[in-house]
This record gives structure tokens, sequence and C-alpha cells, in this order.
């Protein structure tokens, strides 16, 4: 009797080892899943920030508004003309917006004149219109080119200075 | 009856490690299995994170050839875009490539070209693999003009047409033959090569051909006009004729270059259709703007019609005749798959029509604004 009371004793010393051996492990688990997890939030958030650059890249060689003469683009230009032209174009419809997307995501860009007259401004693209949980902001410096100048004042065409405004949602 | 109870208790102390030592053991391979996977997954996601921002890099780099490390593993693409394992692909637009990209090397080879028409409608990229052999077949016409056009780090074999048949397999997991072909001239087509029993048993898959067929040379360089190309593969020990390839045009050597490093038609198809999509966007931009300019410099005899420049550029007729020649261009460009002959003269004109390069100089040299 004594013997059998021992044995059930050791058993379940046993089983209780096991048990707290086996928390022990969950727990571990879990901290590391916790780990991991803001391991991948944090990649996923550098992922977005590439995204980013992608989107202002993309944008800054779009050949629609490159500065060209004889077809020689000028890096970092933006000419005023087609600036004008893309945006009257994009503005026109939905569906002129959409052939931009995969290029542009969920985006807003602007175009701003610095110098000589800081006002002047493009809203080429805005998708910002939904419930964005994270905005990453980009701002490039850049040239305007004016290719016609003012003829009637004696005005060459002539560069200005701006900066080119991204803002990537998700 | 004391030792009975005793040979029990061992057994079934045994029995429960056993038991127990299982469990536990099942419990660490499900987890390490799982931990495998994710690491897998996770390491894809970098991957992709970092090749597609390397790639959108290097596409804004034109004529420069970058040479990149890649980690032990296999990039897929297609229609949709490039993937890398069970990753959801990313698109690159106008980005040309076999259909799958590895390396013994760990190198992928990367540049890109300016397409022009004559404005400059997109940078081209090219993607492959120091491991994908290119046979050039050397009778083939222009085939100086297309080692111009062809980066040094790419292997390429300039073989003779009776001597592809000696051409042996050297480990490359794709090979891709090459014919030049031009009106007037004894033309091969792959479907006559007779390939190595090494070549004949790879999977046929990973061996194409491509057959370039120059309707009009361009002028620095034969490959710099506008034809057709009809994409090979194939089939057992030979390239099949049946079913016969359908002839896909090309306008100029960066497109023709696009169809060299696109072992399948339909890449081919979307992405040249994505080409000529941006090329009707350009245009869109270029038309706009050559009318507005025509809006600023005309000079009517009606006071009301005259723009506020009128008078500063002689020749504001131009901008009218270049916004109408754009804006016949969509009407080539509908038919995506069509002829391209029309697109080629609209830019470059081929006699005494005339043509928007010819027109963007006739604006230089009267110093008004350009078209491009």
């Amino acid at each position: 009797m004594i013997m059998k009371r021992k044995a059930q004793i050791r058993m379940s010393e046993s089983i209780a080892i096991l048990f707290v051996f086996f928390i022990l492990v969950v727990f571990g688990f879990i901290f590391y899943s916790k780990i991991e997890a803001r391991n991948f939030e944090l990649q996923k958030g550098q992922v977005q920030d590439l995204r980013a650059v992608e989107v202002a890249q993309t944008f800054s060689f779009l050949p629609e508004i490159q500065c060209t003469k004889e077809n020689v683009a000028t890096s970092n230009c933006f000419d005023i003309m087609k600036l004008e032209a893309l945006q009257e174009y994009i503005g026109e419809s939905l569906q002129n917006e959409d052939k931009y997307y995969d290029k542009l995501l969920r985006s807003s860009i602007v175009v701003k004149e610095i110098y000589p007259s800081p006002g002047n401004s493009w809203t080429i693209y805005n998708k910002s219109n939904f419930a964005w949980t994270r905005k990453i902001a980009t701002q490039i410096p850049i040239s305007l080119f004016n290719a016609t100048g003012d003829p009637s004042s004696g005005e060459p065409s002539r560069y200005y200075f701006g900066a080119l405004e991204v803002e990537v949602y998700s | 009856m004391h030792s009975k109870k005793g040979v029990i208790e061992l057994q079934f102390n045994w029995i429960f490690i056993l038991v127990a030592g299982a469990l536990i053991l099942i419990f660490f391979v499900v987890i390490v299995q799982r931990q495998e996977k994710v690491s897998e997954n996770k390491r894809d996601v970098d991957i992709r994170g970092k090749l597609s921002t390397i790639l959108t890099s290097a596409k804004q780099s034109t004529g420069t050839m970058f040479v990149i490390k890649i980690p032990d593993t296999e990039i897929k693409f297609d229609c949709s875009g490039y993937s890398v394992g069970g990753t959801a692909p990313f698109q690159l637009d106008e980005s040309f490539s076999p259909s799958r990209l590895k390396s013994s090397q760990q190198n992928l080879l990367i540049w890109a070209m300016d397409w022009s028409l004559p404005y400059k409608v997109a940078n081209l990229q090219y993607i492959t693999s120091p491991d994908i052999k290119y046979v050039v077949i050397a009778e083939s016409q222009a085939v100086n003009d297309l080692k111009k056009i062809l980066p040094q780090n790419i292997t390429v074999a300039m073989v003779q047409h009776d001597q592809v048949q000696n051409l042996e397999s050297t480990n490359n997991y794709m090979i891709r033959f090459i014919i030049i072909t031009r009106e007037g001239l004894p033309t091969y087509t792959p479907v006559t090569l007779t390939l190595h029993p090494s070549i004949s048993r790879m999977k046929d898959d990973d061996v194409s051909a491509i057959q370039i067929m120059i309707d009009e040379p361009g002028t620095d360089n034969e490959l710099d006009g506008h034809g057709r190309v009809a994409l090979f593969r194939k089939g057992g020990s030979s390239f099949s004729a049946t079913p016969s390839p359908v002839n896909k045009p090309y306008i100029k050597k960066e497109l023709l270059l696009g169809a060299i490093f696109s072992d399948r038609e339909e890449t081919y198809d979307c992405v040249s259709k994505r080409a000529f999509e941006q090329y009707a966007l350009t245009s869109e931009i270029y038309q706009r703007r050559t009318g507005a300019l025509f809006d600023l410099y005309q000079d009517n005899v009606d006071p009301m019609n005259r723009g506020p420049y009128a008078g500063f550029c002689d020749s504001f007729v131009i901008y009218s005749q270049a916004s109408d020649l754009i804006d016949g261009l969509n009407v080539f460009l509908d038919n995506i798959l069509g002829n391209k002959q029309d697109i080629y003269n609209t830019a470059y004109g081929s006699g005494i029509g005339e043509n928007l390069r010819k027109m963007n100089k006739d604006l230089l040299r009267r110093s008004c604004p350009l078209i491009y």
C-alpha cells in the first residue's frame, strides 16, 4: 500500500516537472514570437520607406515631364509646360489618374516653385482620400524649366528653383 | 511478489520516459520546421524589398551595366512581374527578362537603355544571368551590329550555322539562339538548326530561339530600324515549326533587345504592350504641350486669334503640324500588335514626308522652343 502511494507520488512529480517544463517552453515561445512580430513590423516599415523612395525616384524620372533639349534629358529638372499638361491630363478623369497608380501608388505629389515665385505650385497626383495609418514624406530639390520665357519682355527661356514633395500613404 | 512490482514500475518508467521524450521531440521538430518556413519567407520578403529598390534605381541609369550579387535563390519573371520564392510579384513596367533567373556565381546583370521615338518614351530595362548562353548564328546579317548593342558581361557564343550541331551544353541552365535575317538575303530559321544531343536533352522550356527579321534598317545600326521577331521554343531535339510563331513587331534596337532577353512570347507581348502604353501617355503630354506652344506663338491676321507671343517664332505652324502628327500616333498605337512602320515614320520619316525629328530641327534652327 505504502509502495503504491510512493509510486503515485513519483508519477505526479514527473508529470508536474513536465508540466512546468512545457509552461516554460510555451512562455519562451510566446516571448520569441513577440520579438519576431516586432522585427517583422520594423521590416515592414523599412519596406514602406523603400517604397516611398521608389515612388519619388519614379516620378523624378518620368519621361513625360523631364526637361529635354534635342532629346537629351536634364536630371532633376521638370519642364513647366509638361507639368501643366500632365496635371491637366491626370485631373481630367479618374481613368487617367488610374493609369499612374501602378507607378505612384497611394501618394500625393506636389511640385513647388521656390524661386523666383514661391507661391507657384502644381498638385500633379493625389491619392490620399482613404483612412491611411502611415505617411512617409520625401522632399527633393529640383529645377523647373520655363521653355518659352517671356519674349514680349525680352526674357529668354530660363530655369527656376523648386522642390518635389512626395508623400506616400499606407 | 515484491520484485515483480519493481519490474512493472521500472517498465512503466521507461514507457513514461519514451512517451514524454517523443512528445518533447515532436514539439521541437514542429517548432524548428515552422521556424524554417518563417525564416525562408522572411528572407524572400527581404530579398524582394531590396531587389525592387535596386532594380528601380538601376532602371533610371541608362547605358550602365550593373552586376549585383543575389542570394542563392531563383527569381521568376512573368507578366505580373518578378517574384522571389512565395512572395507577391513586383512590377517594374518596361523590364525584360528570361522567365527564370539564377546564377551559380550569384550574379545578376542589369542595365537599361533609353527608348526614344523620337522623344524619350521610357527606360527599357534588361535583366539576365551570366549562366544563360546566347548563341548568335554567325552567318546572320548585322551580327556586328548586334555585338555593338549586347553588353560585354553576358555569355555570347558566335557559331556558324553548320557548326550548331557541334555546340555542346556547357552547364548553362538556359540557351537562346539568335538568328538575324533580312529581305533578299539567304535566310535561316531556327527550324533548320540541328542541335547537339547535350542540348536536345535539356528541358524544352530552357532552350529557345529568336528570329529577327529587319524590315527597315536603322541609319547607324541596322538593328535600330524596325522589323519583326518570331520566338521559338525547343520541342524534343529541334525547334518546332508548328505551331508557327506569330511575328511580333519591334521598333528600334532597345525594343529588339527586349525580345532577345524575353524567352517567352507572352512576356515579350505584355512588356512591349506596356512600353507602347507608356508611349501613348508620353505622346498625350507632348501633344498638349505642342498645342499650348501653338496657342502662344500663333500669328493670325485676326487679332482675336493671335497668341501672346505672336511674332517671336516664324515657324509657329510647325507646332500645329507636330500636334496633328502626334495625334495620329494614337491611331497606330491602338493597334498594339500591328505594323509599327507608321510610328517609326512619324518619328523619323523615310523620304520626303514630314516627321517629328525634322520639325524639331527646324525649330532649333529658328531659335523657337523645341517640341522635345
